[in-house]
């Protein structure tokens, strides 16, 4: 059993970010908690509201959340009236979701528990903010939103594991997504460059897409970006442009691990797949394979 | 009233913005953006922002700590139903502890004056089983023996549940290797699984090549958690009831946890005011029932905060008008709209109950606080700036029944100069005739005719015979070094003047900016 997980998720800020709808995020979620409490207990969160009934990987019904006595939970409050658990109120935050306000509870009766968050990245901040400095909780899982990434740039100094449900019906698109991850964690922080001084930087503000291409300056040796969220270029793209100038971004974040959900591919084909394109991050595979 | 022009003109939003309540109830009371016309009311909050003001200065621990308090405290969903859910009655406890807490740090001047008392101590004690002070709530099994005893039980199943959980995930763990403490299934090759125990485990299909396996719980697991459902629901049937117990305790407190919200809404706003107050040493405000204003050392806080940021010089407006209608006159770039923005500036502090930024204003209160000029970002489809002027000052016009501060920046600067001056002397007349109506305006026209009640000032200028001797024609000075050089030799100073007097800086002005010498010298001809 992989205890490395434990250690990777204390004292942090991790996402769980989905390439897809369904990537098995919220089962990897129930997984990790189960790990993370061994030595501590977590806060958890989502982002949004969730309107899935099924997990489509499993083909099982939407996998529940469980919780545990000493667990941190944000979630609205009718989720907690609906919930088998028992629950303390800890704080009520001023955000308003269609499914009640949202608050944060601690659980004093362990059960089941639905998750409802916010869509704003700025209320997700200072959701983050609030358990950090008021109730010193330093360890936050978010369930992420699917193939949405600008969450994580929302917290600083927050990690993210990228979870790939690699599917054969869809494999080309999932493992172009997996490169292009892979490409951008490469890219550095600004102030890692090597001889910032005497290198032309120009910069983009806001999203990074395909339109953007042509503002660049011919001279530009650096291209700096807010964060790696900000990238909307698909893999091919990004590749040309890295052989003409350097990308970097004014915000850190670090990407964990990829967790990879294998469906009708093998792990053979699949580590051949990461060795021909040069993957080197930490690969966790699906921690529910024996 | 509509100030919309005004504070866009004063550019309130840059001081607004440090305005900073700190409860949601305070934000709510900002939001408003109120200007009030009664003069005793003003009075009043302008009093208690000085005890406010006293306790801050004397006791800032203190202070500190019911800013602390005051962070703490949400926004209450309604009062207005019969039964309250958990939520709200977290939200009310909290809202006790805290204004309880808030009332004991505050010291008597501050207590009488805002007639501060907290009379809710026993329902406090009430939503308080667990422990007086702690500012979590749940519902306690203290609340309700039966529910006690519902809640044992459950907690009993639960051990139950889970002691047969791990045994089952032994089982399955000694007889197949397949360990279920952190997973609810596993994956495995479907080659692998055809010698498990189908007691133990059952199987779905995965994918082509795997399976995937989930733990058979005992049917006693079944039974017990049916009688869990069971014991949820009559659970959740008493937490409703004791529900209903605490709901009758708020709702019977219902006016009084009203005021203490008004209460909390008032000592936010006092606070976040009387801090503002200390951090640019304000002062009271002194109302009259005089439309003439004076100013002493007073700070048009926008461009003082921006003048320290570029660490150049500013100085403030001293002006003792002796008319209630009053023309400016002087230099371009020589603080004419300045001192309009200072005086709209003040009043609207003072209107919203706020100290003022000077050692000394006093004025009047104003039904209507209206600007006319340009720089506005509402624009009327079709209307000309001119028009847009006309439209302002008709509207304005409208209300000079009440008491009105009018402050009109250039008016018709942009028709032709003769029909444009015509207007003003007539606006001049009209308003020194309405007792009602204090009016500034600023202007280039010069040699307007003199009315009763008008007074003539006029803004310093350059002094040019200082800066003559520093400006080096030869020298190439940037627009920034020359935009400093006018503001270092412009004397920022309001003088009384006659209605004939004339300004000439707008050559040297020019000049200084660097306009070609050929237009220069031709000007100056012109006007030999």
């Amino acid at each position: 059993m992989n205890s490395a997980i434990t250690n990777q998720l204390i004292n942090k800020t991790t996402f769980l970010v989905g390439n897809k709808k369904n990537a098995g995020k919220t089962t990897f979620l129930n997984y990790a908690l189960k790990k993370v409490r061994e030595v501590v207990h977590p806060a958890f969160f989502t982002i949004g509201i969730d309107g899935e009934e099924n997990d489509l990987i499993f083909n099982t019904p939407k996998p529940k959340i469980y919780t545990e006595i000493g667990d941190f939970v944000v979630t609205s409050d009718l989720m907690i009236h609906k919930s088998d658990a028992q629950f303390e109120i800890i704080h009520v935050f001023p955000y308003k979701t269609v499914l009640g306000r949202l608050i944060l509870v601690k659980t004093i009766r362990s059960g089941t528990i639905e998750l409802v968050g916010s869509e704003d990245n700025s209320q997700l901040a200072e959701i983050v903010h609030y358990l950090k400095t008021h109730e010193h909780i330093n360890t936050i899982i978010i369930d992420g939103a699917a193939s949405r990434t600008t969450q994580v740039a929302s917290v600083k100094n927050s990690c993210f594991y990228y979870i790939v449900k690699l599917d054969q019906k869809t494999i080309n698109s999932d493992i172009n997504k997996l490169k292009t991850i892979s490409l951008i964690n490469k890219f550095k922080i600004i102030d890692q460059l090597d001889d910032i001084e005497n290198k032309t930087i120009f910069e983009i503000k806001g999203a990074f897409t395909e339109t953007k291409l042509s503002e660049i300056p011919k001279n530009c040796n650096v291209l700096l970006l807010q964060d790696f969220t900000k990238i909307f270029l698909d893999y091919s793209e990004l590749v040309n442009l890295t052989k003409k100038l350097e990308i970097a971004f004014k915000i850190s974040y670090k990407l964990v691990s990829f967790v990879i959900i294998l469906k009708d591919v093998s792990k053979e084909d699949f580590r051949d797949i990461i060795y021909k394109h040069n993957i080197k991050e930490s690969i966790l595979f699906n921690p529910y394979e024996h | 009233m509509n100030i919309k022009n005004t504070i866009q003109f004063i550019e309130f939003n840059d001081f607004y913005g440090e305005y900073s309540p700190l409860t949601p109830y305070g934000q709510l009371n900002k939001n408003k953006c109120e200007v009030i016309v009664n003069k005793e009311q003003l009075c009043t909050f302008h009093n208690s922002i000085g005890k406010v003001v006293n306790f801050i200065n004397e006791n800032s621990f203190a202070s500190d700590k019911i800013e602390n308090h005051l962070k703490k405290i949400a926004h209450l969903n309604s009062l207005d139903k019969k039964c309250f859910d958990s939520t709200d009655i977290f939200l009310v406890k909290k809202l006790l502890i805290n204004f309880k807490i808030i009332v004991n740090l505050l010291n008597d001047v501050i207590k009488e004056d805002l007639n501060l008392e907290f009379h809710s101590q026993e329902l406090l004690k009430h939503l308080s089983l667990e422990g007086e002070g702690k500012e979590t709530f749940y519902l306690s099994s203290l609340y309700n023996n039966k529910l006690a005893e519902i809640r044992n039980q459950i907690s009993e199943k639960n051990k139950a549940l889970t002691e047969i959980k791990r045994n089952r995930f032994n089982e399955i763990l000694e007889q197949h290797n397949l360990d279920f403490k952190f997973r609810d299934f596993i994956i495995i090759e479907e080659n692998l699984s055809n010698n498990l125990n189908s007691e133990l485990v059952y199987k779905e299909v995965y994918n082509k090549t795997s399976v995937l396996v989930k733990p058979i719980l005992p049917k006693i697991y079944f039974v017990l958690h049916k009688d869990k459902e069971l014991l949820l629901s009559k659970e959740l049937k008493l937490e409703h009831e004791v529900l209903q117990t605490i709901s009758k305790k708020i709702v019977s407190e219902k006016e009084l946890i009203k005021d203490y919200i008004q209460k909390i809404e008032i000592i936010d706003t006092l606070f976040a005011k009387s801090r503002l107050a200390v951090k640019y040493n304000m002062t009271p405000p002194i109302l009259t029932d005089n439309l003439i204003i004076k100013i002493v050392n007073g700070q048009f806080l926008p461009l003082a905060n921006k003048c320290k940021k570029i660490e150049t010089a500013y100085t403030p407006l001293n002006a003792e008008f002796d008319n209630k209608t009053i023309v400016i006159t002087g230099s371009n770039m020589g603080g004419k709209t300045i001192l309009l923005k200072t005086v709209g500036f003040m009043q609207i502090l003072a209107q919203m109950g706020f100290w003022v930024p000077a050692e000394k204003f006093k004025t009047s209160v104003f039904e209507n606080i209206s600007y006319i000029g340009e720089g506005l970002s509402e624009k009327v489809e079709g209307l000309s700036s001119f028009g847009f002027e006309i439209y302002n000052l008709t509207e304005t016009i409208k209300g000079f029944d009440k008491n009105s501060l009018v402050l009109i920046d250039e008016f018709a600067k942009t028709t032709n100069s003769t029909e444009a001056k015509a207007i003003i002397s007539a606006m001049l007349k009209s308003f020194s005739q309405k007792e009602t109506v204090c009016s500034f305006l600023s202007t280039h026209f010069m040699e307007l005719p003199e009315f009763k009640k008008v007074s003539f000032y006029k803004m310093k200028g350059l002094n040019y015979l200082e800066y003559k001797k520093y400006y080096n024609k030869e020298k190439k000075y940037s627009l920034s070094e020359r935009i400093k050089l006018i503001n270092t030799f412009m004397q920022f100073k309001i003088i009384k003047t006659g209605n004939k007097n004339h300004t000439y800086d707008a050559i040297k002005i020019a000049e200084t900016l660097g306009l070609n010498e050929e237009i220069i010298t031709h000007t100056k001809k012109y006007l030999e």
